[in-house]
């Protein structure tokens, strides 16, 4: 075949043209270089971790900045920055050492300074650290290695100070840190293992990571995100390839070595390559958004009747397709969390049960004006999930105004609270990582102060109580209590609806290792080619 | 001819003020919120709005307008909202790609098309005529991103020996960079090299049917020099104004091709702007289009000059 296709393009003068460079550029065309590792799927455009909750940005956090506390693979918040931490008995003050000869990317040394100013723009922007900040008493400076965090009530800091989800706090320069949270940073000083190649980041599109040569590492093994973070490539390139096929093609190829997100069945695609791994990466949990604010849904049974619509079986079969790569779940907390809990959930499972779905929308008063849902068309799984919604809800009998637009117009449209009819909406399909919804610290949708609350404004006083009880305990035994109790009043509340849980795939070289797909910001330190 | 000339630069400043003030309108009739984007998929409402203040997203459009159009006077197009750029920085960070992608698709253009729009007309109804024809409809008909794939399989996958994606920068060299682009530039040049064979066959048919082509025939002069030094130049001005245009269209950023082969152009900045409701970056890539757009229409303009000395303007 090789050889006819030569053949034939030597014969044509149209083909000449390319094979006088395909021939060319074999001669100087080779392996991607042995110390560079090249990741595609990313498009960083926001390098301030703390203005955006971007995944983007997280993952460009996680190469040029350390943070005190890391989780390890059991998911125990442990020292990574710090030294050692000491608790006082009634667990309301927490003093912490930093480790000796901590240094910026600069070479200036990391102070507390630095970490007080870092904590405090972190505390003023992310939901886990304004939980925090609201029980702090004062956090003070001891001396350069050492601070103090007096509580007003207990708090589980560790935990905190190692959240990987929504703005990560990381530790920067305080000249950096001293920044307003809404304005974006310039300084890419860092603490972490990569410094960060600014005079060639081309926002959205590349950027270039090399070792930060003042970094010093824990020696620990390394678990999950804690312990030894070892620059072993000398350069990272991290550039976006928005069209799949040829992503796909430059991972055939081996031009590049790690495909962040790609779509599932780009993914699947590349399963019988033998150089290339295809992972599941992290799962998230997929869910319809209710708006608490407009009928009928600011009626509970009219959202009850939602749960007898949903088969989440079928649902993801529709939506995702390879079964490998979905799983239904009826927790609240995850199925894939230590908190999670599906026998806490009270409500439908399995099989539509139409009649039913019906009778809850006739209770609820529902006047057959059309039901406003956000079909987002840029992502083939969400718009198929708000396609099957659509059909479930026209099974009986309800009128349905399926509007079709792309993310950014969804941001748009969700904050409005007007009636469906003046513009405003009822649902629109999202997920959340199962990272950050597996904590009710840090699962947004789970939120339920009223006007204060994420989209959909849910309004539940127990809802609260219950989310304000977990971040007060400090024990294992009580917070998996109050997880359940918090889990059990959702399923009665129902603050949004579950419809199963599916994996975001990554592919990466079969000659790599190291790599952890499954954290949802991954991170690029500790990996090495086999054949090193 | 100074006049003319001036009285043409000065043409740009309303149709550049037009283009502003439909670009502004449109950007902030679109729906979409850049703040919210910005802050990220779990921010909070309250920490969404606090972004939009600080970026002065809530001022009425008129003062955003005006406030624009004062920076823009002074030769400031603003910062991105998302990486604080410049965005005179970004576009100028963008603009080699898409400038070697368009000068290596109108080579192409140029080398392909010429010779087989020439072959067509002289050998007008012959077998080479209607191969020529067929390519041309098979180029208008078939979607460029097609041709890209199909380019990337064969050279990229099968014989694995080409670059599929992205653009090196002058500083690993000119070879580099003409490997990176040469594909691209093959996907570029196809559906406009279809259109130019055409409009080449269609005017030198016209040309050779004329006498004064007989009389060189007649005279004993070859093929090649007549349509070579007399068709081809008679042919010159319809040829100049379809590049000419073409090659414009494509300074202002090739979307689908920068897509598709990962290219960081100003086709690609602008989508990305859009996607993410950059609005100072989309006018800033718009507005620099238009007056490229502009500029290079009254080059080719006055390339007539050159290619017609009977051409005179005052």
């Amino acid at each position: 075949m090789k050889n006819k296709l030569v053949e034939w393009t030597s014969r044509t003068p149209a083909a000449s043209w390319l094979l006088t460079a395909v021939i060319a550029s074999g001669l100087s065309v080779g392996a991607a270089e042995a110390d560079t590792l090249r990741v595609i799927g990313l498009s960083l455009k926001t390098i301030d971790p703390i203005v955006t909750t971007s995944g983007d940005t997280q993952v460009h956090g996680y190469l040029i900045y350390d943070k005190l506390f890391e989780f390890d693979s059991s998911s125990t918040p442990r020292p990574q920055m710090a030294d050692k931490v000491d608790v006082s008995s009634d667990k309301k003050t927490y003093t912490i050492t930093l480790r000796n000869g901590l240094k910026f990317s600069d070479g200036t040394p990391i102070t507390t300074d630095d970490v007080i100013q870092s904590l405090r723009r972190w505390e003023s922007r992310d939901v886990t650290g304004g939980l925090l900040g609201s029980r702090t008493k004062e956090m003070v400076k001891v001396d350069d290695l050492t601070f103090r965090i007096e509580l007003n009530e207990r708090f589980d800091v560790p935990s905190a100070l190692a959240n990987t989800e929504g703005n990560v706090p990381f530790i920067m320069p305080k000249r950096v840190a001293s920044l307003p949270p809404t304005v974006q940073l310039t300084d890419t000083t860092g603490s972490g293992p990569y410094k960060f190649d600014y005079s060639t980041w081309k926002p959205g599109q590349t950027q270039v990571y090399t070792k930060n040569s003042f970094y010093t590492s824990r020696n620990d093994p390394p678990s999950y995100y804690w312990g030894k973070k070892e620059a072993t490539f000398d350069k990272i390139e991290i550039s976006d390839v928005p069209d799949s096929n040829t992503a796909m093609a430059e991972m055939q190829t081996g031009k590049k070595d790690i495909w962040i997100w790609p779509a599932l069945d780009n993914a699947l695609a590349l399963r019988k390559d033998p150089k290339l791994v295809v992972s599941k990466g992290y799962f998230v949990q997929s869910l319809f958004v209710v708006n608490h604010e407009v009928p009928p849904f600011n009626n509970i049974k009219a959202t009850e009747a939602l749960t007898y619509l949903i088969d989440q079986k079928e649902l993801m079969q529709i939506s995702v397709g390879d079964p490998q790569f979905w799983h239904t779940c009826y927790a609240y907390l995850t199925c894939e969390g230590k908190y999670g809990d599906e026998s806490a959930y009270s409500g439908h499972r399995g099989a539509a049960d139409y009649e039913k779905a019906k009778e809850l929308l006739k209770e609820a008063g529902y006047d057959g004006k059309p039901i406003v849902i956000f079909d987002q068309t840029d992502s083939p799984q969400m718009h198929a999930r708000a396609l099957y919604l659509a059909q479930q809800l026209r099974k009986i009998g309800a009128q349905v105004d399926l509007q079709a637009m792309d993310w950014g117009t969804i941001t748009s449209r969700r904050t409005s609270k007007a009636p469906a009819s003046e513009g405003g909406w009822n649902l629109f399909g999202t997920y959340m990582e199962v990272e950050p919804a597996s904590s009710p610290f840090t699962h947004l949708m789970l939120a339920a102060n009223c006007d204060k609350a994420w989209f959909g404004w849910p309004c539940d006083e127990k809802l609260e109580q219950l989310r304000a009880s977990f971040a007060s305990a400090v024990d294992e035994k009580e917070k998996k209590k109050v997880t359940y109790e918090l889990q059990a009043r959702a399923s009665a509340y129902l603050p949004f609806i579950m419809t199963g849980e599916y994996a975001i795939p990554t592919v990466y070289g079969a000659d790599l290792e190291g790599f952890h797909p499954e954290a949802a910001y991954n991170y690029f330190w500790n990996i090495r080619r086999k054949s090193k | 001819m100074i006049r003319y000339l001036i009285t043409r630069v000065l043409s740009v400043i309303p149709v550049v003020g037009v283009v502003t003030v439909v670009v502004f309108g449109l950007t902030y009739l679109s729906p979409g919120d850049a703040a919210a984007v910005l802050a990220g998929e779990y921010a909070t409402p309250a920490q969404i709005a606090a972004i939009r203040e600080s970026l002065h997203l809530d001022d009425p459009l008129v003062v955003q307008y005006l406030h624009w159009l004062g920076n823009v006077v002074q030769g400031d197009l603003g910062n991105s909202i998302f990486s604080r750029q410049p965005v005179f920085s970004l576009i100028l960070s963008r603009v080699d790609p898409t400038i070697i992608l368009a000068i290596a698709a109108t080579v192409v253009q140029l080398t392909v098309a010429l010779p087989l729009g020439l072959l067509a007309a002289q050998n007008r109804g012959g077998i080479s005529d209607r191969l020529v024809s067929l390519f041309g409809v098979a180029g208008t008909a078939i979607p460029p991103f097609l041709i890209g794939y199909v380019l990337i399989f064969t050279f990229g996958v099968y014989f694995g020996s080409m670059p599929v994606s992205g653009f090196p920068g002058f500083d690993s060299g000119i070879w580099e960079v003409l490997r990176h682009v040469l594909l691209p530039a093959t996907m570029l040049g196809f559906a406009q090299t279809a259109l130019i064979t055409r409009i080449t066959r269609a005017s030198a048919i016209e040309v050779l049917n004329q006498d004064f082509i007989r009389v060189a025939r007649a005279k004993g002069l070859d093929e090649f020099t007549i349509l070579v030094r007399h068709c081809l130049k008679l042919i010159a001005i319809p040829l100049a104004t379809v590049v000419g245009m073409s090659f414009a269209g494509m300074l202002g950023g090739v979307v689908i091709t920068e897509t598709v082969f990962a290219i960081p152009g100003i086709g690609s900045l602008l989508v990305e702007a859009i996607q993410h409701r950059d609005v100072p970056v989309i006018q800033g890539v718009l507005l620099i289009s238009a007056c490229v757009y502009v500029m290079v229409n009254l080059l080719v303009d006055l390339s007539y000059l050159f290619i017609d000395p009977r051409i005179k303007y005052t």
